[in-house]
């Protein structure tokens, strides 16, 4: 008796928890009247208020939405993996979205399934852009952060004391090893002398290990870290032994003026509102990969200019030269997604 | 690569420092884990206790203005959510793991909806004043171990002191006698005059207080600001710390000091030049502290087999069945 009264208990203690973690799709059959704007939904497998990946794509989102670019709705928290995606996905494809943004790379094996189920809805997730990773209504956006590490090595090799510096990355994946190497050639170009040290954590998301990380390479002389992941616990290292770091995905400048550079900043606004644009154009099909990049503006890497140390005056000619170059189509910056920077020959 | 920036004189320092700072949380909650699991209860409600601990600890201390406060309610909320799991394992005699499990699923989505609803989405984490690093006047003075072990954050004190209690009252007193034997045989405590759901419920609330403490320390003591899912997975390390402990408190906080002592050195050797465009793989460096403390624990096995291990663990004591 006992129990089975118990086991009755937990029943209802997981359907509290499913009620917690799952945010049902808000009403959005209300609004039809006015004009048809495209219906969005962005699916994001951790908290929006990150600071970083999950915050930059909602604030995009809502910021596209209040520009009356789309429709959206959003869920946030869903969990990376493809059984806790593949419900919440279904609902927003049976309630007639146009438009389905997965936002991590894990979700794409489940986005491949769902799109055969669902052929009459546009799915696009956070892939690589690799010709398997496409189909008929699947597109993939890339996150071309190397882009931007290229420029914003530049600006750190210039504001470098020491000559020194590095990078902290999650897991050794092509999208942070192109990211590392750029911050590296970036900051060859001016100072084929500078010295680098890359750190990865095995994991994407733990600030206090973080923080220790960060600590542990200014300790071995590095004067400003470049970030691919969750970059909190680095602010706090950066504050505290007063050097420098740049911002990933969002500007994190305002977090710690004096002590962030820059950050390698991602427009999802201008990439959410692209693809919903080629969906409402008909053009979506066939599923292409969408390189919203540093030449549109998708990427940005703006100086700040409360930073302690700022850089020279060569680092910053050669940072106006290679954007201007960029954004006239007159220089194409090194994807590196394995091998060293050193065997990347890059003249501008 | 620089080995004189990881093991010269002025390197190791600050390594075996990072080391110590790495080791807190988890250490605490290890501690507390050997406690509960002693009287036969498993706790792997370990990690979501943690994180309860870390938000309460942060949401006070930024509502009072005053850290210290802050840092009591950890343990405060810890024991509350093992109050509530109690209700569960011990009372009703539910299956621990599922319960376990399921408050970890619950805390984590309650934290991080709560956190949700108290904060707008902004730029940076809102922050709280961190609890400062203390010297302790003459210890501080011997060369090399002073600034290691006597010029730490003030909860490192607090945090051992704890640890040490812990293992006092499993050890020394008669509360923790009825504990060990609760874990051990609940029926012959019961025949005893034991109150075996009693003794178990407090075990499992040091638990709950200990991991509470944990995940106050990570805020307090090393961030200043909370942020979802903070924890990152340290309960779940606890647990298997608890193992390689032999059921054990103090030999808990030396677990997570290994761990965390060998995760700072992987850190420093990274940062040194270690991993970067050289022929060893990143993966080598994540996996060393979790290699290195398997393999004391297996040569530990190797001498002593599981010594220490409650024999009702995980077991609920149901009183009726044996009337």
């Amino acid at each position: 008796m006992k129990r089975a009264r118990s086991i009755a208990l937990l029943f209802a203690l997981s359907l509290v928890i499913v009620a917690c973690s799952e945010k049902a799709p808000a009403n959005d059959g209300t609004s039809d009247g006015e004009g048809k704007l495209v219906k969005v939904a962005l699916i994001l497998p951790n908290a929006k208020d990150d600071f970083t990946w999950n915050q930059q794509a909602y604030e995009g989102a809502i910021a596209a939405e209040e520009a009356g670019s789309f429709q959206l709705d959003w869920v946030d928290n869903v969990g990376q993996d493809a059984s806790s995606f593949i419900p919440v996905a279904e609902r927003y494809a049976q309630e007639g979205y146009d438009l389905i943004i997965a936002h991590t790379f894990d979700y794409g094996e489940p986005v491949k399934q769902l799109a055969e189920k669902y052929p009459d809805v546009n799915w696009t997730w956070a892939g690589s852009g690799l010709p398997e990773d496409l189909m008929e209504n699947v597109a993939a956006y890339e996150q071309p952060f190397y882009e931007g590490s290229f420029l914003a090595g530049i600006l750190m090799a210039g504001a470098s004391p020491n000559g020194k510096i590095g990078a902290i990355g999650g897991f050794d994946i092509p999208a942070c090893h192109s990211m590392v190497e750029g911050f590296y050639a970036g900051a060859r170009l001016l100072n084929p002398d500078i010295k680098f040290e890359a750190t990865y954590l095995g994991t994407w998301f733990d600030p206090a290990k973080e923080k220790e990380a960060a600590l542990a390479m200014y300790d071995a002389g590095v004067d400003i870290i470049g970030v691919c992941g969750v970059p909190t616990g680095i602010i706090e290292a950066a504050k505290e032994a007063n050097k420098g770091m740049v911002g990933y995905v969002n500007e994190q400048e305002s977090a710690a003026p004096e002590n962030v550079l820059t950050s390698v900043a991602w427009n999802t606004q201008l990439t959410w509102e692209t693809m919903a644009k080629d969906v409402a154009d008909g053009t979506f099909r066939p599923g292409k990969a969408y390189h919203v990049g540093l030449a549109v503006g998708g990427i940005q890497v703006a100086l700040n200019p409360e930073y302690k140390d700022q850089p020279n005056a060569e680092a910053m000619t050669l940072y106006d030269e290679v954007l201007a170059k960029v954004k006239a189509g007159e220089f194409e910056i090194p994807y590196i997604p394995e091998g060293s920077a050193e065997d990347v020959q890059v003249s501008i | 690569m620089d080995w004189s920036a990881v093991f010269g004189a002025g390197a190791i320092i600050p390594w075996l420092n990072a080391g110590i700072r790495l080791a807190m949380p988890t250490a605490c909650a290890a501690a507390g884990e050997t406690f509960a699991e002693r009287a036969g209860v498993l706790n792997l409600g370990l990690e979501g206790m943690m994180l309860g601990g870390a938000l309460a600890s942060f949401l006070v201390s930024l509502d009072t203005g005053s850290t210290w406060i802050g840092f009591l309610a950890a343990p405060v909320v810890g024991a509350l959510m093992a109050l509530a799991m109690g209700l569960f394992t011990v009372k009703l005699k539910a299956e621990q793991v599922v319960t376990g499990i399921t408050l970890v699923l619950l805390a984590s989505s309650f934290t991080s909806f709560l956190y949700q609803e108290l904060f707008e989405i902004q730029a940076a984490p809102p922050r709280i004043d961190r609890l400062p690093v203390v010297a302790i006047p003459i210890l501080r003075d011997i060369p090399v171990v002073g600034p290691i072990l006597f010029t730490q954050n003030v909860l490192v004190y607090v945090t051992v002191a704890l640890i040490v209690l812990v293992w006092f009252l499993l050890f020394r007193t008669r509360f923790g006698l009825e504990a060990r034997a609760v874990g051990e045989s609940p029926v012959a405590a019961d025949s005893n005059g034991v109150s075996v759901d009693r003794v178990r419920m407090l075990a499992l609330m040091i638990s709950g207080a200990m991991a509470g403490v944990g995940g106050g320390v990570l805020v307090i003591a090393q961030l200043g600001f909370y942020q979802d899912q903070v924890t990152a997975g340290r309960g779940w390390i606890a647990i298997a710390l608890v193992y390689f402990s032999r059921w054990n408190p103090i030999w808990a906080l030396g677990g997570a000091l290994l761990f965390g002592v060998v995760d700072a050195l992987q850190l420093r050797i990274q940062a040194a030049g270690g991993g970067f465009h050289n022929p060893i793989p990143f993966e080598v460096f994540q996996a060393l502290p979790y290699l290195v403390t398997l393999g004391v624990l297996i040569l530990a096995a190797k001498r002593q087999r599981r010594v220490g291990q409650p024999a009702a663990l995980g077991i609920p004591y149901e009183k009726e069945a044996h009337a």
